[in-house]
């Protein structure tokens, strides 16, 4: 299923045609881009999506572009496919049905950093790295760290709802949305949520466009909550046995009532390729986990302490704890590099992002590394460990070995759901997980969630195969 | 026996049903007793089948359902303003389990929201939203106006503590909202559901994150000779990076009204107080209680109390929570109003109250969650005096008007209900409610459930899409 498109009908050439001509009316050379290169360039995102090179792309300058790309895509009836930073793992910024992409990164302005009242309000396509540099200078944290912080726009953490390691202490990115703007396919411009610290007025419009990947609406200025930043952090780099051994150590920290601000797991086999990339790791070690903890120096250095008590409890093999900062950076650039490390082992990796419930995460392991073995595919997995959030890579060289990637993802999700586990913890549906959805979710709630798309996008026009299942488009 | 009761009889067994005129009286109204209508029946399902099957006879005999669960809410959100039966909870109140290692609660939504707590304390948890009305109030109901409390500042308001909803669509149509372990999958149902108001559905169980009970705790009473004071040491421990568990603010009139019904020792020459309590790991707890003492003393504090020990701890909490119920000693009557504003702006719109009070000559006492700007002015009057009932209606409404102007929001964690409709196209378009009316015609088509509540009326025209819902 992984190269196979979404059956979405693709637009007549009568209806493309209007399109160009509309918005090359409308927009102008200079904001709309249809030479072939451009138009494959913004086709795909990191992901194994396969795409239909769109017939334009819009950059947006400003919201009454994206208000005219808009109208274009429902006057000429073709498919519009929202974009920012073009990192995601699903396919959620590909064109299943060629069309249009609408591209934010153009807007990217950090409008306002109030520390009083602890938010900012930014363009949709500001790079979250640059928001991180922004508010840290203020002396302020916004917490959510995807991987790709480095590519990744707020726009596209908004529609996914994105989280990364340090999400287990400070939640995901929903967590920080106070209210945003977006625009609709029927031409609206609405402002959801609030700026105030709280607020229940009416209805919380805001929830369902965080996490909506493209589908409902696209996003206009964010306001985020911001938090204090944390004077202090330390870091743990503990070695186990095997992933047993650490999934009781994780299960007995969070049982002693401590909450580091991230617990990232590594598996015997992510070991074992940072090994082979030069790294110097105790060739005993079956797992790793990098423990932060964060607050003030003196609960910091008091928990450090008794995460690593813990860890000496159930016996690990060496527990490490950062003396300075240039320490910490080195263990957080090998975790880093580790993902560079591991594309460097096949042509093709696929990550698929699930959750199980945290005490469930040896025994998935188990099952996956039965799976990979019995269809002959190369595996690794690490993740937020502390979420029970796993990232589950199978890696592979030649396209015939396709079905058998297929069939070890489709028992990863199966086995998933067997131990009580949802099928995306950050990286959402999009393409290449909707023929799943079924396996989790039963038809009615489908049926409501389709309701909501609908009511929103009436012709479908926006961000079309994402999310649901469409017919021809997977097993279930 | 009228032929509705017999038909809700049917389902629900004869002790499940309430039809007698002086028995339905009970459920004319919420917390908010200017507005009040007595429904035709009371129906007290307790499984989530049962409130299926009420909601499909009701569906199917365009009969309009109120949910309700405690009655405690002050927005009307629970009052059949169209008639109509009201659905109640109060039946369904167990706890179906906690889990220790997964910091979760799986309850009937019936519950009330202490008795989470208490069953979570053995396992050194707690459900952290703790409205004032928390020993009487349902996780329904929590749900329903994502509820807040003093906790809150630190903890999130209810919506950052529900994973996973089971509800019943207005259709009677059972569906499983969201995931245990919190992760969203599709649209965050349950984050769109938690603050709808009994207008999408209704939760029949929910699956609730719990959080450790805090290690230790540090409890300050900030004593000031003027507001101003108080209200500008809220924002220099906000501007210090402190994030207090409870910033709150109690004021002279509450202070006398508290005194008057528990005597517990507040100053009662004092303008306001400051409710402060930290909590956390011990290691530093006493670093930052003493900076807040610092904070507060640099802007005028008189003098900042700490308390000794857990009985002093709850005495002050007493004093807080109970306050509302202490306001019968010193007014006949009250009118509790929920507005959020910008936290900054506290010092200027204290004054501007401190203005509408002296203007409309209608006493204004204040005890509210400073730390979010989340303000709880109550509008004391005597509801028998006509006059000074429209004095205090208008008292309120000049209130609200004054958040908005400085940017703030129409509820914090009261709602919207039957309260605040007319309220909403104030601080929205038009196209941002049509979104919303959007957003509640998926859920609920024929608007029945709860009609009438949340959105301006009447509603204007929309034209809905035409398939019907699981088609295309």
């Amino acid at each position: 299923m992984l190269r196979l498109r979404p059956d979405v009908a693709e637009p007549s050439a009568a209806a493309r045609a209007k399109a160009l001509t509309l918005l090359g009316r409308r927009l102008g050379a200079s904001k709309v881009l249809t030479d072939a290169d451009a138009c494959e360039r913004y086709s795909s995102d990191e992901s194994e999506a396969a795409p239909r090179v769109p017939d334009a792309v819009v950059l947006a300058e400003n919201e009454n572009d994206i208000l005219t790309a808009l109208a274009v895509a429902r006057e000429a009836e073709v498919p519009l496919t929202p974009r920012a930073g073009g990192t995601g793992r699903t396919g959620g910024a590909v064109p299943v049905a060629g069309g249009i992409v609408l591209v934010v990164t153009g807007m990217n302005e950090i409008k306002e950093i109030d520390r009083r009242e602890r938010i900012a309000v930014v363009q949709p396509g500001v790079i979250l790295t640059d928001l991180h540099a922004a508010v840290e200078k203020e002396g302020l944290f916004y917490p959510p760290d995807p991987n790709s912080l480095v590519g990744c726009c707020l726009a596209g953490n908004v529609a996914e709802n994105a989280g990364g390691p340090r999400a287990f202490k400070y939640g995901v990115t929903r967590e920080y949305v106070l209210g945003l703007e977006a625009m609709l396919m029927g031409g609206q411009r609405i402002r959801a949520g609030k700026r105030t610290a709280k607020g229940v007025t009416g209805y919380d419009v805001t929830a369902t466009l965080v996490g909506s990947e493209g589908t409902l609406g696209v996003f206009g200025d964010i306001t985020l909550r911001l938090i204090p930043k944390p004077e202090s952090v330390m870091t743990l780099m503990v070695l186990f046995d095997d992933v047993h051994q650490s999934g009781r150590c994780v299960g007995e920290m969070i049982a002693a009532g401590l909450v580091p601000r991230c617990i990232e797991l590594l598996d015997s086999a992510t070991l074992q390729a940072m090994r082979d990339a030069g790294n110097a790791i105790n060739p005993a070690a079956g797992a790793m986990l990098l423990i932060d903890v964060d607050g003030d120096e003196r609960t910091c250095e008091k928990q450090a302490e008794r995460v690593a008590g813990v860890c000496d409890d159930v016996g690990a093999l060496e527990v490490l704890v950062a003396q300075d900062a240039a320490q910490r950076d080195r263990l957080w650039a090998a975790r880093r590099e580790m993902s560079v490390a591991v594309r460097r082992l096949a042509k093709h990796k696929l990550a698929e992002d699930v959750v199980v419930p945290r005490r469930r995460v040896p025994e998935l392991l188990d099952r996956v590394y039965r799976c990979a073995e019995e269809q002959g595919v190369r595996s690794l997995t690490y993740g937020h460990a502390g979420d029970g959030n796993l990232h589950c890579n199978f890696l592979w060289n030649d396209d015939d070995e396709l079905p058998r990637v297929d069939a070890a993802i489709e028992q990863l999700f199966r086995d998933v759901i067997d131990l009580g586990g949802t099928l995306t913890g950050e990286h959402g549906v999009g393409v290449l997980k909707a023929p799943y959805l079924p396996l989790e979710q039963s038809a009615e709630l489908i049926a409501l969630q389709r309701d909501i798309k609908r009511v929103f996008d009436p012709q479908g026009l926006l961000n079309p195969g994402k999310i649901f299942p469409t017919s021809g488009h997977g097993p279930c | 026996m009228s032929a509705l009761h017999r038909a809700l009889a049917q389902i629900v067994g004869e002790r499940g049903v309430v039809s007698g005129h002086a028995a339905r009286t009970t459920y004319e109204s919420d917390g908010i007793t200017l507005l009040a209508a007595v429904p035709s029946a009371v129906v007290l399902p307790e499984t989530t089948e049962e409130v299926s099957a009420v909601l499909s006879w009701a569906h199917a005999n365009e009969v309009n359902v109120v949910p309700r669960g405690a009655g405690t809410g002050l927005s009307g959100g629970a009052t059949a303003i169209e008639g109509g039966i009201v659905l109640s909870t109060a039946r369904m109140t167990r706890v179906l389990n906690i889990d220790a290692e997964t910091r979760t609660a799986r309850v009937q939504t019936g519950v009330v929201n202490i008795h989470v707590s208490r069953e979570a304390a053995s396992y050194g948890l707690m459900f952290a939203p703790d409205p004032s009305s928390q020993t009487a109030c349902t996780i329904g109901g929590n749900i329903a106006e994502n509820s807040g409390g003093p906790h809150t500042l630190k903890y999130g308001v209810t919506t950052n503590h529900v994973l996973a909803l089971r509800a019943v669509l207005p259709d009677g149509e059972i569906v499983d909202l969201g995931h245990d372990t919190g992760a969203t999958n599709g649209y965050d149902l349950v984050g769109l559901f938690v603050g709808s108001e009994g207008t999408f559905g209704v939760a029949t169980e929910a699956t609730l994150r719990l959080v450790p009970r805090a290690e230790a705790t540090r409890t300050l009473l900030g004593v000031f000779d003027r507001v101003r004071d108080a209200s500008e040491s809220v924002s220099a421990i906000i501007a210090a990076g402190i994030v207090p568990a409870a910033l709150e603010m109690i004021d002279r009139l509450v202070i006398e009204a508290v005194e008057a019904a528990f005597g517990i020792g507040l100053p009662e020459d004092a303008a306001a107080v400051l409710l402060i309590e930290l909590d956390g790991v011990e290691a530093g707890l006493d670093e930052d209680a003493e900076q807040i003492e610092a904070l507060c003393m640099a802007h005028g504090a008189r003098e900042v109390r700490r308390a000794k020990n857990e009985s002093e701890r709850s005495l002050l909490w007493k004093a807080r929570k109970r306050a509302f119920g202490a306001m019968g000693r010193i007014s006949s009557t009250y009118y509790t109003h929920d507005c959020v504003i910008p936290r900054s702006r506290l010092p200027e719109i204290l004054d501007v109250i401190e203005d509408i009070s002296a203007r409309q000559n209608v006493k204004i006492a204040n005890v509210f969650h400073a730390g979010d700007g989340n303000l709880h002015p109550l509008i004391l009057f005597d509801d028998d005096n006509p006059e000074e009932t429209e004095r205090a209606l208008a008292a309120g409404d000049e209130v609200l008007e004054a958040c908005l102007a400085v940017g703030g929001a129409l509820s914090g964690e009261h709602g919207i209900g039957a309260e605040k409709r007319e309220w909403m196209s104030r601080v929205f378009t038009e196209a941002d409610l049509d979104a919303m009316k959007r957003v509640r015609h998926a859920f609920n088509p024929t608007g029945r459930l709860n009609p009438n509540k949340v959105l301006p009326s009447p509603s204007p025209c929309f034209d809905w899409p035409k398939k019907p819902r699981g088609g295309g």
